[in-house]
C-alpha cells in the first residue's frame, strides 16, 4: 500500500501485518499516512504544508500537521498525519514516529538530517528534494573535501529510500524562467507528479487557488512541477552530448590539441560511466586549455586504470571513486603559474560576466585591476628561456623568494599586453623544473591510492578525494602540496605497511587511523598532522622492532580517540 | 497564513460535519462558537497573538452576527469584575451568566497573574488562554496541557468549558510554541448560541471539587489493557504523550505477539491527564493505582506530577522533543526492569525494543555538522594558516612530546608555539627540552614578552598578525637551516583598518577554487560558503563579500591569491570626449592585446 494516501482501509502499523492484530487493537495500531516537509524557511514550510492539509480536505480527508521540534542533529520542518477514513481521525497524533511515506525537502543538508534522524525508510519512503545546499557555520572551517556534496547525498538518499526525486529548485526555476521564490510550488508539483499522496492535480491547484498567496506564480511552478515529479527518479539534469560539449569548447584549445581534444572527449564515454561522463570532459577540456591533448591524455589514462581495477573488484558505479580520482587529477594537473592566472582573467566570459553583473555596457568605461602575486620561480618561468638571467635553484621554497604583487589593468593596452604576455609564457611549460615537481606529486598519489585501492574501497575513496588537497599558487601550492605528501606517506603508506604484518590480511590498522587523520585533517585543518603524524610513524617503528600485530591495532585505536573535544558549543 | 474569514463565511452554510481547516487561531475561534462562548476578552498587551488575530478577523462577520461580545482591556485589574460579574460583561442577560474566553498574551512573567485568574469564583465558565509554560506549575487549578494538534486543542477548550463551568472556577489552556505553529482539519459541529449556552450551564451540577470535576470531565481518563489481569501495571502520562503512549503498547503487543510471546503491553493499564497540576488519582482510577504492581511515570522533565508519584518509575521525555521510537523504547526498558518473570523470548524481544531507540548514526553521519557546531582550535586561523604555509620551507613537523607544545621540524629547528602568557611565565621552559636553540612562536599579547626573550638570549622578531604569509615567512626564514641561538617570533596584534572604497572588490571563484588558506587572512562574516555547480570543484568554494572587514584584509588576501580584482567606474557621466576616449581605448587593446573588453 505504500507510495499512496489509503483511502478503503487503513494501514496497519509499520512492522504489523497481521488482520486480527488490526482488528484487536484498531484505536492504536492504524497507521495514519504521514509525511515530513523540511528545509525550506518558515513561511514557505508553511506553504507547502497548508496546500497539502487543504488539499486533503478538498479530497474529504482530515491532516494533522505539527512542527517537528528540532534537536542540534534533526530536520526543522513540520510533520503531516493524514486519516484516511473518519475512524483514524480520533488517533492522528502529533508524535514523528519512524519512516514516513513522503519527504519533501527544501535543501540538501537537512534532507541529510531526515535520513539520519530515522525519517526515510527504504521500503516506505518517497523523497522530494531540491537538491541546492546552504552551507552552515561549522562547514566554513570543515576542509571543502569534508562536506558533504549534493552528488554524495544524492547517492545516499537513492539507496535510502523508496523513490528519490531531485532536481535543483533555483536552477529548474530558472529553465522556466520563474523566480527562484517559485521553489514551493515546484515542490508540490513533484509531489503530485510522484503520485505518492494519491490525489489529484485538480486537487492541488484548488488548494493553491484557495490559499491564494502569489497563486499565479504557484500554479504555474506546480504545473512544471508535475513534469520533474512524473520522472523516473533520481537527480534531474540537462543532458549533454559530446557533440555540444566539443562544439562550444574547441574554439578556446590551440589548433593543434584541437583533433586531440575531440578523440579524448569521444573515448571518455567508452573509459567512464555515463554518470562520471561530464566530469571527465570538463576534465579533458580544462587540461587541454591547461596544456595541450597529451597532457589531458595522461588524466584519461590514470582515470582508465582506475576503472579498470574497479571492475576488477566488481565495484558498482554508483560507490565509485571515479569522480573523485577525476577532480583530484584536475586538480594536480593544472596549477595556478603566472601563464594560467593570465589566461584565466583574460577569457571573455569572464570580462563579460563582471560587466553583467556591474550593469556595465560596452560604451561605459570602467577600469578592472588584477592583483596577482608573482614570486621568483613564477616571474621566471614567465620569461623566455634564453632571456633569463642568474641562477635559481628550482627547489628553493617559494615562500622565502622574493615577491610581489603586480596590479595589472586589463582594460589598458599595457596591461592587457601584459596578461596576454603572461598567458603565452604556457609554452615554457613543459619539461619545467616545475612540471617535473607536479608530476612527481601525482605520482606519490597515484601510488597512495593503488596501494589504498587494493587494500579496502572505502580508504581509496579517502585517498581519492584527498588530491584535491594541493591547490593553489607558489607558496600557497607549496604548503599544501607538502600537508598532502605527509598525509599519504605517513598515514597511509605507513599504516598499509604496517597491515602487511597482518596474518588475516586486513587493513586493520589503516581502517582505524586513515579515516580518522582525514577526519581531524578536514576539520581541524592541516596542523592536525603536527599531531598525529609522529605518532602512527612511533607505532610504526615499534611494530618494526617486533610489537605484536594484535598491540599495533590496539595502539592506532588508542590513538584514534581524539585527545580533547573537538567540537562544542 | 490561513485566511481565516473566507473560510469560516463559506463553511457557514454548513457548520455541521464539515471540514475545517486552520491554524491556532482558527481551531481556537471555531471551538469558541461551538462553546458558546459569550464574550471575548483578548491580550491587554500591546502586540497581538495570532488568538486575536483570528478573532480580530472574524469579529463584524461572524462575532457580532452571534451576539459575542469583545473586550480588549489596558490593565488587568480590569478583568477581574468582568468575569466575576452575573452579566460576564454582556448587557441585558438576566439569569444566566455567559461562558467567556480571556487571552493572555505574553509568554514569560504571567505566572502570578494566572495564579490569581485560576482562583476567581465565577458565575459562569471561563477559559483563559495563555502561552507562558510556567502556568503548568501553578497546582491545584485546571491548566490544561493539551496536544498540539487541531483536534487536541478543540477537546481541551471543550473539557476546560466543561470542568470550569462544574468548579465555579476559571480553567486555563496552555499554548505551547508547537500548537503555535500546528495546521489541522477539524469535523465541525454545530454553533451554540451564548444564551442557550448560559441556558444549559444554569441546569449543571454547579460547585464541583477539583478532584470530582477531573473526573466527571474527562480531565483525567483510565484505559485498563485488553488483558484480563486483575492488578496490571500503570502508566501515567500527560495529554501530549498520549497517543505516542498508546501506540507504543500496540506496538510492543504486536511485536511480542509475533514473535509468539505474551503480549505483555496488553497487561498495562493507561492513566491520561490533560492537566497535570491535578492529583489524577480520583476514583476508580485511585483504585486501579493502588492495586498496581508496579507505575511508570510518562512526562516531560519538570512535570508537577512527580511530586505524586515520587515512588513511580520515571520515563523523562519532553513532548516538545520526543519521537516515537524513544517512547517505545522507554516503555519497553520499563517493562523490562518491572517485570520480574519474563521468559527468554519476552525479555529479547523487549531489550530489542528497548535498545531501538538510542541514536543509530551512519558512517557519513560525521559530516552531517550540528547545528550551532564550533570547532575549537588552539590557535586563530591567521597563525594556523602562517603555519601551514611555513610546511613549504620546514615540511610537516611532528610533535615532541605530549606536555609541550613543541614540533620538529624537516630542517632539525625545534618549533615550539606558546601563547603569550605562558611564554612569558615560562620562558624556554615553555617548550620541550630538546626546544633549545629553536625558535618559539609567541601568539597573543602580553607585557613582558621581549624580557623574557632576553632572558632566554633569544633574538627577538615581530610579525604583522593579520598576514599569513608574513607569519609563515618568518617561521619559515628562521627554521631554515640550524640555529645557534634561539629566536623568538612575537605575533603582533594588528587590526586593519578599510581604507576608503573608491571601486568594488570581487574575486574569481574558478581561481580560489576550494583552497582556503588565502581566504583564512578574512573574517568569517565577510566571506561566503558557495556550491559553484562545476563537475571540477569538489565542495563548496569560499567566496569573500564586498564589505569593510574583507578591504581591511585585502592586502594579506593578495599576497597569497591571485583571485581578488578591483572594479572602478567613473562618478560621473562621461562627456562625449570621454565616451569617444573609451571607445578608441577599446578597440587598441583589441586591436593590441586581443582583449574584448
Amino acid at each position: 500500500m505504500t507510495g499512496t494516501l489509503p483511502t478503503t482501509s487503513a494501514a496497519p502499523a509499520a512492522g504489523l501485518r497481521s488482520d486480527d492484530l488490526v482488528v484487536q487493537r484498531s484505536h492504536a495500531t492504524i497507521r495514519p499516512w504521514s509525511a515530513l516537509v523540511c528545509g525550506l524557511p518558515d513561511d514557505r514550510t508553511l506553504l507547502l504544508v497548508d496546500w497539502i492539509v487543504l488539499a486533503c480536505r478538498a479530497a474529504g480527508m482530515v491532516a494533522s500537521a505539527v512542527p517537528v521540534a528540532a534537536g542540534d542533529d534533526s530536520p526543522h520542518g513540520m510533520y503531516i498525519e493524514v486519516a484516511p477514513s473518519e475512524e483514524v481521525e480520533e488517533h492522528l497524533g502529533d508524535l514523528p514516529w519512524g519512516a514516513v511515506d513522503l519527504v519533501v525537502a527544501g535543501e540538501h543538508l537537512e534532507l541529510m538530517r531526515a535520513i539520519d534522524a530515522g525519517f526515510v525508510s527504504p521500503d516506505l519512503t518517497t523523497v522530494v528534494a531540491s537538491c541546492r545546499r546552504s552551507f552552515t557555520h561549522a562547514e566554513r572551517v570543515a576542509a571543502p573535501q569534508h562536506v558533504l556534496t549534493e552528488r554524495e547525498i544524492d547517492a545516499i538518499a537513492t539507496a535510502s529510500s523508496l523513490a528519490y526525486h531531485a532536481f535543483d529548485g533555483p536552477e529548474v526555476a530558472q529553465w522556466y524562467r520563474l523566480p527562484s521564490t517559485a521553489q514551493p510550488g515546484l515542490l508540490l508539483g513533484a509531489v503530485c507528479g510522484t503520485g505518492v499522496t494519491g490525489l489529484d492535480e485538480a486537487t492541488f491547484r484548488t488548494a493553491i487557488a484557495e490559499l491564494g498567496l502569489d497563486a499565479r506564480l504557484h500554479v504555474e511552478g506546480f504545473r512544471r512541477g508535475v513534469r520533474l515529479g512524473r520522472r523516473s527518479g533520481g537527480r534531474i539534469r540537462r543532458v549533454r552530448t559530446a557533440y555540444q560539449f566539443t562544439r562550444k569548447r574547441r574554439a578556446a584549445i590551440d589548433n593543434g590539441s584541437r583533433a586531440g581534444f575531440e578523440q579524448l572527449v569521444t573515448r571518455a564515454a567508452e573509459v567512464v560511466h555515463p554518470d562520471h561522463l561530464n566530469a571527465l570532459q570538463d576534465a579533458i577540456f580544462l587540461l587541454c586549455e591547461f596544456q595541450d591533448a597529451a597532457w589531458a591524455r595522461q588524466l584519461v589514462d590514470h582515470v582508465e586504470e582506475v576503472v579498470r581495477v574497479e571492475s576488477a573488484q566488481g565495484i558498482d558505479p554508483a560507490s565509485s571513486i571515479v569522480p573523485d580520482v577525476i577532480r583530484s587529477l584536475a586538480s594536480l594537473l593544472v596549477w595556478s603559474d603566472a601563464a594560467w592566472v593570465a589566461n584565466r582573467k583574460l577569457r571573455s566570459a569572464r570580462l563579460k560576466g563582471i560587466r553583467a553583473a556591474h550593469g556595465i555596457s560596452r560604451h561605459d568605461a570602467f577600469e578592472l585591476v588584477e592583483h596577482i602575486p608573482l614570486d621568483a620561480h613564477d616571474r621566471r618561468a614567465s620569461q623566455h628561456p634564453r632571456l633569463r638571467s642568474g641562477t635559481l635553484d628550482p627547489a628553493a621554497p617559494a615562500l622565502l623568494q622574493p615577491f610581489r604583487v603586480e596590479r595589472l589593468r586589463t582594460t589598458s593596452v599595457s596591461g592587457a599586453r601584459r596578461l596576454r604576455k603572461l598567458a603565452r609564457s604556457a609554452q615554457f611549460r613543459a619539461g619545467s623544473p616545475r612540471q617535473q615537481r607536479e608530476v612527481e606529486t601525482v605520482q606519490a598519489w597515484l601510488e597512495a591510492l593503488h596501494d589504498s585501492l587494493r587494500a579496502d574501497h572505502q580508504l581509496a575513496r579517502i585517498v581519492a578525494s584527498s588530491g584535491t588537497l594541493v591547490q593553489g599558487g607558489g607558496a600557497v601550492r607549496d604548503a599544501n602540496r607538502a600537508t598532502a605528501i605527509a598525509f599519504w606517506g605517513r598515514i597511509v603508506r605507513q599504516t598499509l605497511a604496517m597491515d602487511r604484518g597482518n596474518p588475516a590480511g586486513e587493513p586493520d590498522v589503516a581502517r582505524h587511523v586513515i579515516p580518522f587523520a582525514w577526519e581531524q585533517l578536514c576539520r581541524s585543518g592541516p596542523l592536525a598532522l603536527w599531531e598525529y603524524a609522529a605518532q602512527v610513524l612511533a607505532i610504526g617503528l615499534a611494530q618494526s622492532r617486533g610489537l605484536a600485530y594484535d598491540d599495533v591495532v590496539r595502539m592506532a585505536d588508542t590513538l584514534c580517540r581524539p585527545h580533547r573535544p573537538v567540537t562544542g558549543r | 497564513m490561513l485566511p481565516t474569514e473566507p473560510i469560516i463565511v463559506t463553511q457557514e452554510p454548513d457548520p455541521s460535519g464539515g471540514l475545517l481547516t486552520g491554524d491556532l487561531g482558527m481551531v481556537v475561534l471555531r471551538s469558541l462558537l461551538e462553546n458558546g462562548v459569550g464574550y471575548v476578552v483578548s491580550s491587554w498587551q500591546e502586540r497581538p497573538t495570532p488568538i486575536d488575530a483570528a478573532i480580530d478577523d472574524a469579529r463584524a462577520s461572524i462575532l457580532e452576527r452571534r451576539g459575542v461580545v469583545l473586550r480588549r482591556l489596558r490593565s488587568l485589574a480590569g478583568l477581574q469584575p468582568l468575569v466575576t460579574s452575573p452579566s460576564g460583561g454582556v448587557g441585558g442577560v438576566a439569569g444566566a451568566a455567559h461562558r467567556g474566553a480571556v487571552v493572555f498574551a505574553g509568554r514569560r512573567g504571567l505566572r502570578p497573574t494566572l495564579e490569581t485568574f485560576v482562583r476567581l469564583q465565577v458565575p459562569g465558565g471561563v477559559v483563559g488562554i495563555c502561552f507562558d509554560e510556567e502556568a503548568v506549575l501553578i497546582a491545584d487549578a485546571i491548566v490544561i496541557d493539551p496536544a498540539p494538534t487541531a483536534r487536541g486543542l478543540s477537546r481541551a477548550l471543550d473539557v476546560a468549558f466543561a470542568a470550569s463551568v462544574a468548579t465555579n472556577r476559571p480553567a486555563l489552556v496552555l499554548v505551547r510554541e508547537r500548537l503555535l505553529g500546528m495546521r489541522g482539519t477539524l469535523r465541525m459541529r454545530p454553533d451554540l448560541l451564548p444564551n442557550d449556552a448560559a441556558d444549559r450551564d444554569a441546569a449543571m451540577p454547579r460547585g464541583m471539587s477539583l478532584a470530582d470535576a477531573a473526573r466527571v470531565t474527562g480531565l483525567v481518563h483510565a484505559r485498563r489493557g485488553p488483558s484480563t489481569t486483575v492488578a496490571q501495571p500503570v502508566l501515567v502520562t500527560v495529554e501530549p504523550l498520549a497517543h505516542g503512549a498508546e501506540r507504543a503498547l500496540a506496538h510492543l503487543a504486536a511485536h511480542l505477539q509475533a514473535a509468539g510471546a505474551r503480549p505483555l503491553a496488553d497487561d498495562v493499564a493507561l492513566v491520561v491527564t490533560s492537566a497535570p497540576g491535578l492529583d489524577p488519582c480520583v476514583g476508580g482510577i485511585a483504585e486501579l493505582c493502588a492495586a498496581a504492581p508496579s507505575i511508570g511515570l510518562l512526562a516531560g522533565p519538570g512535570s508537577p506530577l512527580r511530586r505524586r508519584f515520587d515512588d513511580a518509575v520515571a520515563l523523562t521525555l519532553d513532548p516538545g522533543t520526543a519521537r516515537g521510537e524513544q517512547l517505545e523504547a522507554a516503555i519497553a526498558g520499563w517493562l523490562l526492569a518491572s517485570s520480574e518473570e519474563l521468559d527468554d523470548v519476552t525479555r529479547t524481544v523487549l531489550e530489542t525494543c528497548a535498545a531501538a531507540g538510542s541514536n543509530r548514526r551512519a558512517a557519513h553521519a560525521a559530516r552531517v555538522p550540528r547545528r550551532g557546531e564550533v570547532l575549537h582550535r588552539g590557535v586563530s586561523p591567521i597563525v594556523a594558516a602562517g603555519l601551514t604555509l611555513a610546511q613549504g620551507v620546514i615540511g610537516v613537523p611532528s610533535r615532541v612530546d605530549d606536555a609541550h607544545p613543541t614540533y620538529q621540524t624537516d630542517t632539525g629547528v625545534a618549533l615550539t608555539i606558546a601563547p603569550a602568557a605562558i611564554f612569558v611565565e615560562h620562558g624556554a621552559a615553555s617548550g620541550a627540552v630538546t626546544a633549545m636553540p629553536g625558535v618559539y612562536l609567541v601568539t597573543g599579547a602580553a607585557a613582558g614578552i621581549a624580557e623574557a626573550a632576553g632572558r632566554m638570549g633569544a633574538s627577538v622578531e615581530y610579525v604583522d598578525g593579520s598576514s599569513p604569509r608574513s607569519i609563515g615567512r618568518a617561521i619559515g626564514a628562521a627554521c631554515a637551516a640550524p640555529r645557534t641561538v634561539p629566536h623568538v617570533v612575537i605575533v603582533a596584534d594588528v587590526q586593519r583598518v578599510a581604507p576608503a572604497a573608491r571601486g568594488v572588490f570581487g574575486i574569481d571563484p574558478e581561481l580560489i577554487g576550494t583552497e582556503r588558506l588565502a581566504t583564512s587572512a578574512v573574517p568569517a562574516s565577510a566571506t561566503v560558503l558557495v556550491e559553484l555547480g562545476e563537475e571540477l570543484i569538489g565542495g563548496p568554494s569560499e567566496l569573500v563579500l564586498d564589505h569593510p572587514a574583507a578591504r581591511a584584509a585585502a592586502d594579506p588576501l593578495r599576497e597569497l591569491s591571485p583571485a581578488t580584482w578591483d572594479l572602478y567606474r567613473p562618478s560621473t557621466r562621461p562627456g562625449r570626449g570621454a565616451s569617444f576616449a573609451w571607445m578608441l581605448r577599446r578597440r587598441a587593446t583589441k586591436a593590441f592585446a586581443g582583449v574584448d573588453l
